[in-house]
C-alpha cells in the first residue's frame, strides 16, 4: 500500500513541479560553478530504497570488536548501508555499555585507506600482486597439499568458530597452532598455576574491596580486560554517598592507571617483590595476618622493613602504613603483573601478592569460574620454539592469522629471518603490516562489521559478530575461506564439512541453544541481543596451596645502581600492541599524559634529565642488547628516575599510511631471554641512554601542565562531603545581580551535562566518540604542533608537583579535566559574533551556524575556556574514509569556527520522534551525547536541565558540582563535580 | 636657489606656486625605480593573499588559543597612523595652530591612505573573505541581520565613517589648490583632470565664504571622530573579557597612542619629503618643533598608560590579570615587550632637548623607532593576551608565518604606492593655505615691508 502511495507519488510530478526542480538544479549548477569555492558533489538518492531502510533514518545492528583480548560487544549505526558509529552493548555485563578509544576508532579499520583490496601473490620473489580469489585459493590448497615438513598457523587470540575452524585445518594438514598474543601474562597464569592450581587469567573482583593495592597493573589502560575494570573501579572507588574505596598504586611509573590512585608510589623497576614480601614480613611480626602464613618463601624473614625500603626505594613508613591498611580495612585486594614488569621470576612477584590476599583473608575476591579467554593464549616460548623449527628449516608452510609477530617479537629471536625460510607462507589480514609483507600469498579477511561470525571474550560470555553492511571490497571472510580450503583437502564427503560458514555458525550454536526452545526464535533473540551473556556473579572460591613453596632461591640482590637505567615498555592504551596504529583518529589522539601526538617518546625523569642536561624534545639514542632506537625526550617527575619509558605501537615499518615510519617501537630492544618456568617473555631490559645532538619540538596538544592555582579542577575534602553542613558557595547561577542582558527563558528544555571528575579516568574513548559522531577532521602532525588540533572535547591534564608541609614529601597531583564547550548562559562568544553565527537557542544550547561564519574568530578569542576550534583548512580524509562521515552533521569547510553543540542532532532525533507521535519525550528517550554513551565509567551525565527529577538536574545541584571559572559569570551548562580528597587527618 | 625669505612678497606666492607646480613635472628615473621596487612588494603581498584564500587561513601563523595576529596588529596600527591626519588638518585648524599650514595636506593624505589601508586587514584576517560583506547590514530576502552587540561591527561603522569623512575633508581642502594648478597645467589629459577634480572652482570671493565655512564645518565634524574611532577599535578587546585586554583604560589609551604614532609617521614622510622636493621654506623647523613637542606630551600619555596597567593587575587582585602582565614582562615575548616600552617609552624623551628637536637625523631616527614601537604595542596587547587566558590547559604560542609577513610589507607597499602617486599628481603643500601665513604682495609688484 505504502509503496503504491510512493509510486503514485513520484508519478505526479506535474509541471510546475518541474520546472521548480530544475530551477533549482540551475541555481545549484551556477552555484558550484561560480560562487562557492568548494566544489559541490551530485548526490543521488535512493530510487527505490531497501526494504530495511529509510533514508535520514538510521538502523542499530549488534555486533562484536574482536579486537581487544576480550572483545567489546557493540551495537553498530548504520545509515544507509554504511556504519558511521559504534555504541557499547548495555546487554553485555561486562562492558555495560562502554567503549574504549580503540573500539570506537575500529571504524577507521573498517573504512582504512590501506585495506588490502583482494587477495595478493608473489610470483618468483616479486612485488606482491593481485589475483583472484579463486586463484588464491587454489595456491592455498595446492601449497597445503605440497607441503611435506612442519605447518604452523599463527594467529592471535581466536575464539568461537574461527578457532574451531583454524583447529580443523590445524588438524587436517597436521599443523601445529600457535596463539600468539604479545600481551598474554604468563606469569599470572604459571602463579595462578601453582597457588591455585588454575593455569588461568581469573576475575578480580576489586569492586568488592574497599582498599586496592596494585603492583603494576595497568588496569586502565591495557591490563586483562581495562573495560570490564574500569567499571568495577569505578563501583569500588566511585563516592556512593558515604564512603569509597582507596587505591594504592605501585609502579616505576605514574601511569594513566597510577593517575587515579589516591597515592602512587614510586618504586625502583622490578623491586614490586621485595615489596610484597616486606609487606608479608611486617604482616607477619605484627601478627595482622587472619590466615595462617605458608612457608612459600623460606627466607620471607630477611625482609625487614628497613631491608626493604633499602631495596625498593620505598621509605619505611609507606610500606608500614600499607600493610596496616591493608589489614585493618575491611575488604582488601592486592593485584599486579603489568606487561612492563614481567620481568623473569615476576611469577614469584604475584605469587607473593596471591599470598598477601590468602594471609590476609583476601582470597575471596579471585573468582576461576569466569576466566578471559585470553588465558588460552600460547606461551611465549612456542613463538620460541616456531623460531627454532623455522631456522633449521624444519618448516615449510606458514598461515598467519590476524597477528603480526614480525613487528612485536624482539629482533633479538630473529624471527624475520627464521619466517623468510620457510617456503611457503600464507597471510590473512585487513592491513599489510609487517608479516603480511613477508608472505607470498595474502588473502584479505573482512572486518568484523562486514562477517559473520562469533566471540567468546570471558566463559560464558558469547558474542554474535554480524555484517551490519556490505564488505566494502568484494571479499571473503577467513572463516569461509577456511571452510573451503578445508572442504578441498578432505579425502572424502565425510570429511567435509558444512559449506556455508552462515549455516556453520548456526550449527554451532544449537549447542547453545537451551533445551526445548525453538531454534530460530533463540538464534533471533541472540543476534538481536548481541549474544549470551553470563550475568551471574556468584562463584565459588579456590583454594590457595598451602604447601607451595618456592625455595630459598630469591636473594635479596644489591640496589641498583644509579647509572644503570631500565627501559620499562608500556602497552598502549591506543594501539594496544600495535595492531591498531594505522588508525588516524588514534593517532591523533594525545597520548593520555603527555598529550604528545603521532609518535613515539621517552619518558624521562626530570631530574635526571637535568644531570644529563636533556631537554624536552631532545633526541636520545636509547640502546639495549645491540640494538638501539631513537626517539625524543618528555621530561616528567611522574617517573622513578631509574626508569625509562616507551610506549608500545609505533615503530611500524609498513602496515599504512599512518602507521608507517612513525616512531620507534621498544619491542626491538628486548634481549632474547624468556622465563624458563612461566614460558613468558623476559621484558627487563637495561638501557643506556644518549644525547644525539639533535632537538625537535615534541608536538603535543598541551603545553603548560601547571593549573597556576587557578583552581580549574576542584577537590573537595571527604570530610567536607560527609558533613551536614550544606553551606557552600558555589557559583550555581552566577551572579545574576552584575547581568546585562536579560536573562534566557527556556520554555521547553534547558540542556545541560554534569561531568564527574572523581569518575573520570581520563581515558579518551569520549573524545574519539565525539570524533566519530561530529564528523571532526585529523588534522595531522604537523597542524598539531601548530595548535590546530580539532577535538572538540579534548582532556587537558594537569600535574602540579604538591609539597606537603608537615612531611616534606612531594606528591605528584595529577588531575583531568574534560575540556568541552561549556554552553553558557552567559557565553561570552556570543554577543561579539558580528553576524549571528552563534547564538543561544531556546534550550539553551549554544549553536554555531557554520554556513554563516565568515571566520573572525572573535568568539574564540573571547571563550573562556577555549574550546572553540577553527578550519583552517579543509580537511578531507581520504577516501574510503568519507564513507564513515555522519550524515546528519555538516561536514565544515575551510574558514568557519566549529565547537562542540551538545550532539544537537541527537536531540533533534529524539524530539522528532516524539513529536511525529504527538506526545512528549519519555526517560528513556531522552538524548545521550557521544561522549555520555562512550564512557565507561559513567562520568558524563546529560540531559534537561529543567526538570527536576532528571539525573543531571540532581547532580548539578550536588554538593559537588562547580562551575569552572565560575567568578568569570559566564554560567555554564556544563558542571563539573569535584575530584574527592582523601583527608589529610585520616590518612 | 636664493634665500627665500629674501625674496619679495610676489616673488614668495610665485615660488611657491612654482615649488608645487615642480613636484607635479614628469618624474625621473629616482622615481619610477622608488615605484617599481614598491610594486614588487605589493605584487608580493597580493600573491600571499590570493594563496591564503586559495589555501585557507591556516598558511597563516595562528595557532590555537592565539587566534588573532599580525594582521589585527596591523589593523589597529594603520588605523592608528590614519589618526594625526584629522588631528593636524581639523583639530589643529580649530585651535588656529600655524604649523599645521605647510603639513597638513601630507598628513590628510597619510589619514586616507593610511584608511585604505587598515580597511584590507578585517578582510584579509577572515576566514572566509569572500563573505565580508555579511559583516554589513544591508537589507536581504533571506532575513539575515548583523549583531549590533558586537565590537567589530561598531568597527565597520567607525573606521567607514572615518574613511569617508576623511577623505571627504582631504578632497574639499585640495578644490583651490587644484584650481591653480588647473590654471597653468600643459597637456590636454590633465588639463582635463583637473578641470573635473577642481569642480569648477573660480575663486570668487562668493566662493570663498561658502568654501571657508564649509571647510570649518568639516572640521569640526571631523574633530570628534579622531576621538571615536579610536575608541571603538580599543573596544575590539576592551570589551572581551580577555585578560590584558579588558580594561577601562584602553580608550584613552588607544587614541593616544594612535596620535603619537600617527605623529611620528607625518614626521617620518616629511623628512625625507622635504629634503628630495626641497620644501625647506615651507616645512620649517618650526612645524618639526610643534610636532615634536606633541609627541613628548602623547608619549607621556602613552607611557602613563603602560605602568598604570601593571599598576592596576596588582591592585585589582585579579589573579589572571596580574599573571598576564607578569607574563608579558617577563615571559615568552618580554622581548617585543621591552621594545615597545624602550620605543615608546623611553626614546621620545629625548625630544625635550631642542638640539635633538632641529636634528633632523635623529628625528627621523626617533620617530622610525616609535612607529616600530607601536606596531610592537598592538602585537603585544592581542597576541600576548591571547596566549595565555584563563585556562592553563589551552595555553600556546604564536609565531607570524612568510605569508602574513608577505602581506604585512604588501600593505606597505599599499600605503606607499597611494603616497608616492599623490606627490606626482596633488598638491602636497596647500598653495591656499600657505599663502594666508605669506605677506600678501601689493598691486604694484613690491612686497610689503612694515
Amino acid at each position: 500500500m505504502d509503496k503504491e502511495k510512493q509510486k503514485n507519488n513520484t508519478g505526479t510530478l506535474n509541471r510546475r513541479d518541474f520546472l521548480k526542480a530544475l530551477s533549482a538544479i540551475g541555481g545549484a549548477a551556477v552555484i558550484s560553478s561560480g560562487c562557492t569555492p568548494e566544489p559541490l558533489d551530485k548526490l543521488v538518492s535512493y530510487a527505490v530504497p531497501p526494504d530495511n531502510v529509510i533514508p535520514g533514518i538510521a538502523n542499530y545492528y549488534t555486533s562484536v570488536i574482536p579486537n581487544s583480548p576480550v572483545g567489546t560487544p557493540v551495537v553498530v549505526r548504520v545509515r544507509e548501508g554504511r556504519a558511521i558509529k559504534v555504541e557499547g552493548n548495555t546487554n553485555d555485563p561486562i562492558t555495560s555499555g562502554s567503549t574504549s578509544a580503540e573500539d570506537q576508532a575500529t571504524l577507521q579499520t573498517l573504512y582504512d585507506p590501506d585495506r588490502i583490496k583482494q587477495p595478493l601473490f608473489r610470483n618468483n620473489r616479486e612485488n606482491l600482486t593481485a589475483i583472484t580469489y579463486v586463484a588464491a585459493t587454489d595456491i592455498l590448497v595446492e601449497n597445503i597439499k605440497a607441503s611435506s615438513k612442519k605447518g604452523y598457523i599463527i594467529s592471535n587470540n581466536t575464539t568461537g568458530c574461527c578457532d574451531d575452524l583454524l583447529n580443523s585445518l590445524a588438524e587436517k594438514i597436521n599443523a601445529k597452532r600457535i596463539k600468539y598474543e604479545p600481551l598474554s601474562y604468563e606469569n599470572i597464569k604459571y602463579a595462578n598455576q601453582i597457588s591455585y592450581g588454575e593455569n588461568k587469567l581469573p576475575t578480580y573482583h576489586i569492586e568488592k574491596a574497599d582498599y586496592l593495592l596494585n603492583f603494576g597493573a595497568d588496569f586502565l589502560e591495557t591490563w586483562l580486560s581495562p573495560s570490564e575494570y574500569s567499571k568495577r573501579f569505578t563501583k569500588m572507588h566511585a563516592f556512593d554517598g558515604k564512603t569509597r574505596g582507596t587505591f594504592i598504586h605501585i609502579d616505576p611509573k605514574l601511569t594513566l592507571t597510577g593517575s587515579m590512585a589516591d597515592e602512587w608510589v614510586p618504586i625502583s623497576p622490578h623491586k614490586n617483590l621485595y615489596l610484597v614480601l616486606g609487606i608479608i614480613n611486617y604482616i607477619k611480626l605484627n601478627k595482622l595476618n587472619v590466615n595462617p602464613i605458608p612457608n612459600v618463601f623460606p627466607n620471607l624473614y630477611m625482609y625487614s622493613v628497613s631491608e626493604t625500603s633499602r631495596l625498593t626505594g620505598v621509605p619505611e613508613e609507606t610500606i608500614i602504613k600499607i600493610a596496616k591498611d591493608f589489614t585493618s580495612s575491611k575488604s582488601s585486594i592486592a593485584i599486579g603483573g603489568g606487561y612492563a614488569s614481567s620481568a623473569s621470576n615476576d611469577y614469584k612477584t604475584i605469587v607473593a601478592i596471591n599470598l598477601l590476599n590468602e594471609i590476609t583473608g583476601n582470597g575471596d575476591k579471585i573468582d576461576f569460574d569466569s576466566t578471559l579467554k585470553l588465558s588460552d593464549a600460547s606461551k611465549f616460548s612456542e613463538i620460541k620454539s616456531f623460531i627454532q623449527d623455522a631456522k633449521s628449516g624444519n618448516v615449510d608452510f606458514v598461515l598467519v592469522y590476524n597477528c603480526n609477530p614480525v613487528y612485536n617479537v624482539p629482533k633479538s629471536f630473529g624471527f624475520e629471518e627464521a619466517f623468510t625460510k620457510i617456503k611457503n607462507r600464507v597471510s590473512a589480514s585487513i592491513l599489510s603490516d609487517e608479516t603480511t609483507e613477508l608472505c607470498d600469498l595474502v588473502i584479505p579477511d573482512l572486518h568484523s562489521f562486514e562477517k559473520w561470525g562469533d566471540y567468546e571474550g570471558k566463559t560464558g560470555n558469547r558474542y554474535i559478530m554480524q555484517p551490519v553492511m556490505k564488505p566494502l571490497y568484494d571479499g571473503v571472510s577467513i572463516e569461509q575461506t577456511l571452510i573451503n580450503v578445508i572442504n578441498r583437502i578432505a579425502v572424502d564427503d565425510s570429511n567435509k564439512i558444512d559449506s556455508d560458514f552462515y549455516n556453520y555458525l548456526r550449527n554451532k550454536w544449537k549447542e547453545y541453544s537451551p533445551e526445548g526452545e525453538n531454534f530460530e526464535n533463540f538464534w533471533n533473540k541472540v543476534v538481536k541481543d548481541g549474544g549470551i551473556f553470563n550475568k551471574n556473579e556468584s562463584y565459588s572460591i579456590t583454594s590457595f596451596n598451602r604447601n607451595l613453596s618456592l625455595g630459598s632461591d630469591i636473594e635479596p640482590k644489591l640496589k641498583s645502581s644509579n647509572d644503570t637505567l631500565s627501559l620499562y615498555i608500556t602497552p598502549s592504551y591506543k594501539f594496544y600492541d600495535g595492531r591498531s596504529s594505522n588508525n588516524s583518529w588514534l593517532q591523533e589522539l594525545p597520548d593520555l599524559l603527555t598529550t604528545a601526538v603521532w609518535d613515539s617518546w621517552v619518558e624521562i625523569n626530570s631530574n635526571l634529565a637535568k644531570k644529563l642536561n636533556i631537554k624536552e624534545g631532545d633526541y636520545l639514542e636509547i640502546s639495549a642488547n645491540g640494538r638501539k632506537i631513537i626517539t625524543q625526550a618528555y621530561l616528567t617527575s611522574a617517573i622513578s628516575p631509574e626508569t625509562l619509558s616507551i610506549s608500545m605501537g609505533q615503530g611500524h615499518t609498513s602496515m599504512g599510511r599512518y602507521a608507517k615510519n612513525r616512531g620507534v617501537n621498544p619491542i626491538d630492544l628486548i634481549s632474547d631471554s624468556i622465563d624458563n618456568k612461566t614460558g613468558g617473555l623476559n621484558v627487563f631490559t637495561k638501557v643506556k641512554i644518549k644525547k644525539t645532538g639533535d632537538w625537535e619540538k615534541l608536538v603535543k596538544v598541551q603545553h603548560s601542565y601547571s593549573q597556576e592555582n587557578r583552581d580549574i579542577v576542584q577537590t573537595i575534602p571527604m570530610s567536607k562531603l560527609l558533613s551536614k553542613d550544606d553551606h557552600h558557595h558555589d557559583h550555581h547561577g552566577g551572579h545574576k545581580e552584575y547581568d546585562m542582558y536579560r536573562e534566557y527563558d527556556y520554555y521547553v528544555h534547558k540542556w545541560g551535562m554534569t561531568i564527574d571528575l572523581d569518575k573520570c579516568t581520563g581515558c579518551g574513548a569520549c573524545v574519539v566518540a565525539c570524533y566519530a559522531e561530529n564528523n571532526i577532521p585529523v588534522v595531522g602532525k604537523e597542524q598539531v604542533a601548530n595548535g590546530r588540533h580539532m577535538s572538540w572535547l579534548t582532556l587537558e591534564r594537569f600535574q602540579d608537583e604538591i609539597k606537603d608541609e608537615s612531611t616534606g614529601i612531594t606528591r605528584i597531583d595529577t588531575r583531568v579535566l574534560p575540556q568541552l564547550c561549556q554552553h553558557c548562559e552567559n557565553a561570552p562568544c556570543e554577543p561579539v559574533c558580528p553576524v549571528f553565527a552563534t547564538y543561544h537557542n531556546p534550550e539553551g544550547i549554544n549553536l554555531m551556524v557554520y554556513s554563516r561564519c565568515v571566520g573572525t574568530r572573535y568568539c574564540s578569542n573571547n571563550c573562556s575556556y577555549k574550546v572553540r576550534r577553527f578550519n583552517w583548512f579543509t580537511y578531507a580524509a581520504p577516501e574510503p574514509l568519507n564513507l564513515q562521515l555522519n550524515p546528519d552533521v555538516t561536514v565544515r569547510s575551510k574558514g568557519v569556527m566549529e565547537k562542540c553543540n551538545f550532539c544537537f542532532h541527537k536531540i533533534g532525533i529524539a524530539k522528532d520522534k516524539a513529536k511525529d507521535e504527538k506526545r512528549k519525550m519519555t526517560n528513556d528517550e531522552m538524548p545521550t551525547t557521544a561522549c555520555q554513551t562512550a564512557c565507561g565509567c559513567g562520568a558524563i551525565e546529560f540531559g534537561d536541565l529543567n526538570d527536576p527529577e532528571s539525573k543531571v538536574s540532581k547532580l548539578s545541584h550536588d554538593k559537588r558540582a562547580y562551575s569552572l571559572l565560575g567568578e568569570l559569570n559566564t554560567r555554564p551548562s556544563v558542571k563539573y563535580l569535584k575530584k574527592i580528597e582523601k583527608d589529610k587527618a585520616k590518612a | 636657489m636664493s634665500n627665500f625669505d629674501s625674496l619679495s612678497a610676489s616673488e614668495k606666492y610665485s615660488h611657491l606656486n612654482e615649488t608645487v607646480m615642480n613636484m607635479l613635472n614628469k618624474p625621473g628615473w629616482g622615481w619610477w625605480a622608488i615605484f617599481a621596487v614598491d610594486m614588487m612588494f605589493l605584487a608580493f603581498g597580493i600573491y600571499c593573499f590570493i594563496y591564503q584564500i586559495y589555501t585557507g587561513l591556516g598558511v597563516a601563523g595562528y595557532s590555537h588559543p592565539v587566534l588573532w595576529g599580525v594582521y589585527i596588529t596591523n589593523f589597529v596600527f594603520w588605523v592608528g597612523i590614519a589618526h594625526s591626519g584629522t588631528l593636524i588638518s581639523a583639530v589643529l585648524f580649530l585651535f588656529r595652530a600655524r604649523f599645521r599650514m605647510s603639513i597638513y595636506r601630507i598628513a590628510e593624505a597619510m589619514t586616507v591612505f593610511a584608511v585604505a589601508t587598515a580597511g584590507l586587514f578585517p578582510i584579509i584576517h577572515l576566514g572566509r573573505p569572500w563573505n565580508f560583506y555579511w559583516l554589513l547590514p544591508y537589507p536581504n530576502q533571506r532575513g539575515l541581520w548583523v549583531n549590533f552587540d558586537s565590537p567589530l561591527l561598531w568597527d565597520v561603522f567607525a573606521v567607514s565613517t572615518y574613511a569617508t569623512i576623511s577623505s571627504v575633508f582631504f578632497f574639499i581642502g585640495m578644490i583651490p589648490d587644484i584650481a591653480a594648478i588647473r590654471d597653468t597645467v600643459v597637456g590636454k589629459a590633465k588639463k582635463v583632470f583637473y578641470s573635473v577634480a577642481s569642480l569648477g572652482w573660480k575663486g570668487s570671493s562668493w566662493e570663498w565664504g561658502h568654501y571657508t565655512r564649509a571647510y570649518f564645518y568639516f572640521a569640526c565634524f571631523a574633530t570628534p571622530l579622531v576621538i571615536s574611532v579610536h575608541s571603538v577599535v580599543s573596544w575590539d578587546f576592551a570589551m572581551a573579557n580577555t585578560p590584558g585586554w579588558h580594561t577601562t583604560i584602553f580608550p584613552p589609551y588607544f587614541v593616544a597612542g594612535a596620535i603619537f604614532s600617527g605623529l611620528a609617521m607625518v614626521i617620518t614622510l616629511c623628512i625625507p619629503l622635504r629634503y628630495i622636493f626641497k620644501l625647506e621654506d615651507y616645512i620649517t623647523m618650526d612645524n618639526f618643533d610643534g610636532m615634536s613637542k606633541m609627541i613628548i606630551l602623547t608619549s607621556s600619555i602613552v607611557f602613563y598608560a603602560y605602568l598604570i596597567e601593571f599598576f592596576i593587575a596588582w591592585y585589582s587582585g585579579n589573579k589572571y590579570e596580574y599573571d598576564q602582565f607578569i607574563y608579558r614582562a617577563v615571559g615568552d615575548y618580554a622581548l617585543f615587550y621591552w621594545i615597545m616600552m624602550f620605543c615608546n617609552g623611553i626614546v621620545p624623551h629625548l625630544l625635550w632637548f631642542k638640539k635633538i628637536r632641529h636634528n633632523l637625523m635623529i628625528l627621523f631616527i626617533i620617530t622610525l623607532l616609535i612607529n616600530i614601537g607601536m606596531w610592537f604595542e598592538r602585537f603585544n596587547i592581542i597576541v600576548i593576551s591571547l596566549s595565555k587566558e584563563f585556562e592553563p590547559g589551552s595555553w600556546g604560542l604564536y609565531k607570524p608565518s612568510w605569508v602574513e609577513i608577505g602581506i604585512t610589507v604588501g600593505s606597505f607597499a599599499w600605503f606607499f604606492m597611494f603616497f608616492l602617486i599623490f606627490v606626482r599628481t596633488l598638491p602636497a603643500l596647500s598653495i591656499a593655505e600657505i599663502k594666508e601665513i605669506l605677506p600678501v604682495p601689493k598691486k604694484n609688484g613690491g612686497s610689503s615691508h612694515e
